[in-house]
Formats: C-alpha cells, structure tokens, sequence
C-alpha cells in the first residue's frame, strides 16, 4: 500500500493563496486610510488650535484696549490691521498680517507670531462700530486660517481652512469705568 | 477506526468568528468616536465664537443706548452703516443660526436678582445668545450664552 505523504493538496494551495491575497489588500487599504486618517488629523488639530489660540488672543487684547486708533488700523479689508492703545499702558499693540502671517507688536518690542508655523492666516477682516466719543465701541472679525501644508504629514496635499467669527466690545471706552 | 482529522469545531469557529467582531467593534467604535469628538469640539468652538459676537454686540448696543435692549422673544442682528440693531428673528452663518432673547429682569426686596417673583427692574436686562446647528443632520446641538446688562449712567 502506497502511504501518503502528509501536506496539503495542490488545490488546498490555492485556496490558501486566493484567501491570503483578500485579506492582505483588505488590511493593506485599511492600514492606508488609517494612516491617512492620522495624518489629516493633525494637520486639522493643528489648525484648530491655533484658531482658538488667535481667537482667545485678539479677543482679549480688544476687551482689554482702551482704545482704538482709527487711522493707523485698517477695517473692512482682507488684510486687516487693529492698532490698540492699551488700558493703562502708553504702548500700542499692533496686530498685523505679513505674508500669511500674523503677528501683535507692542511698541518697543519684536513682534510675536499669533499662530504656528502649520498654518497661515489668509485673511483676517476687522470691522468697527461705534466711536470713542460715544463711549462705545465694538469690532467684530473674521478670520480665515488654512494649513500651511508643512506638516511632518504623508499626506501633504490635505489641506484643512477655518473660518471663525468672532467680535468684541471694548469694555474700557464704557461710560462710568 | 475511523481517524478524525484535527481541526477545528464548527462551535470553535463560531466562537473564534464573535471574538473577533467583538474587537473589531471595539476599535472602529473608539476610532469613530474619536473622530466624532474632533468634529464636536471644532464645532462647538466656532459656535460659541459666533455667539459670542452676538452677545458682545448686544453689549455694544447697550452701552450705546440702553434703551435699545428691548425685552424680545427672538431676533437677529443687523449691522449697517456702522450701526447695530435687532432685526428679523435670526442670524444664519453657514449652517449656524443665531438668535438673541431678550428677558425682563425682577430682583426681590433686598435688591438681588430672582427668577420667580419680585419687582420688575429697568435698568436690568437678561440677555440669551443662542446659536444651534446640526453637526450631522440628525444630530442638532446648542450654545447658550448668558448675561445681565444694566444700564450705566
């Protein structure tokens, strides 16, 4: 009697492969798009934070200014500019966009970027209600920031825009404070 | 006697086959709700800036004229000219609606702020900044904003 050798059949082989090479392009594209997904991620998170970060920023230079100076700033364009006196200090604070850029300069001192280096501010628009002289005054912004597509990312090409609306009154320019 | 092959049962597979849908709805699950609560606070975030500019818009009315805050069910903001004014019932940014509420305010007899009873004050105004929006359509979230503007003299 002939005795069989133990293995697999020839047909077995194939199975074997056939199912191997489903499973492995399923897992392959998974594993893509989850890197993918990491990467985008971060560029999103990136420019999420420095959203809120320059929101909470002009916000409370606005709120803590004393007033406004209405001809060195620049409203109503896409690269807007808010020159605040600031309660209690002669320096004036300067917020400013340069190439994508934006920066608040006090007066004396370098200027200090607003955002990280993964994002760039591609418009920044100011608008004031209100005067000085009627005591009240009110500026509301938009701001729109996109990813600067420099992220340590293999997916460089993602990019990720923001928009946030925002405005404040400035509390010091009130009546009876 | 027979020889049974060694392998697996088909009870073992079964179990095997739920293991592993098990786990794997773990992680999908974790991985979504991730995504989901970047998403979330995104869009809280923008929201709450949107009715924070309405809210200090109605602060910049205030301080204008006082009497312009009006007690008003629901009404939006328009600015023009250089003027800000309640008008309409709301305001829609993108898929963000906006909308302002008005509220007379009474204080009791020792002159603090009360909900239920007391006298009706006219140099106090409970203002409500509401901005709602749909994070996915069958998904609606809210930002309530809250303050109480007096009149300043």
């Amino acid at each position: 009697m002939k005795k069989t050798l133990p293995g697999f059949s020839f047909f077995e082989v194939i199975i074997y492969l056939g199912l191997f090479s489903v499973m492995a392009t399923a897992l392959l594209s998974f594993s893509l798009n989850v890197f993918d997904f990491g990467a985008k991620d971060k560029t999103s998170r990136q420019v999420l934070s420095d959203a809120r970060f320059l929101t909470e920023r002009i916000t409370f230079l606005i709120r803590n200014a004393e007033s406004i100076d209405d001809n060195a700033s620049a409203f109503d364009t896409d690269s807007g500019k808010l020159v605040l006196r600031m309660m209690g200090s002669s320096n004036m604070q300067n917020i400013d966009i340069a190439n994508g850029v934006l920066t608040v300069q006090e007066t004396g001192y370098e200027p200090v970027n607003l955002h990280s280096q993964y994002s760039k501010v591609q418009s920044l628009v100011f608008s004031k209600y209100g005067s000085s002289g009627e005591h009240a005054e009110y500026i509301s912004f938009t701001a729109t920031l996109a990813s600067a597509g420099n992220t340590e990312s293999t997916v460089p090409s993602y990019q990720r825009t923001i928009v946030v609306k925002g405005g404040t009154f400035i509390r010091n320019s009130q009546k009876g404070l | 006697m027979k020889k049974y092959q060694s392998g697996f049962s088909l009870i073992e597979l079964l179990f095997a086959g739920a293991l592993f849908v098990v786990f794997a709805t773990g992680v999908i699950e974790v991985l979504i709700s991730g995504l989901n609560m970047d998403r979330v606070s995104e869009e809280t975030m923008l929201a709450t800036e949107y009715a924070r500019q309405g809210e200090e818009a109605v602060r910049f009315m205030s301080a204008k004229n006082f009497d312009d805050i009006v007690p008003i069910l629901t009404t939006g903001i328009e600015d023009a000219n250089g003027l800000i004014s309640f008008s309409g019932t709301d305001n829609l940014y993108e898929k963000y609606r906006r909308t302002i509420t008005v509220e007379e305010v009474m204080r009791d007899a020792e002159g603090n702020i009360n909900e239920e009873s007391g006298t009706i004050d006219p140099d106090t105004r409970k203002v409500i900044t509401t901005v709602s929006w749909n994070i996915t359509p069958s998904r609606p979230n809210t930002v309530v904003l809250q303050t109480y503007l007096t009149r300043f003299k």
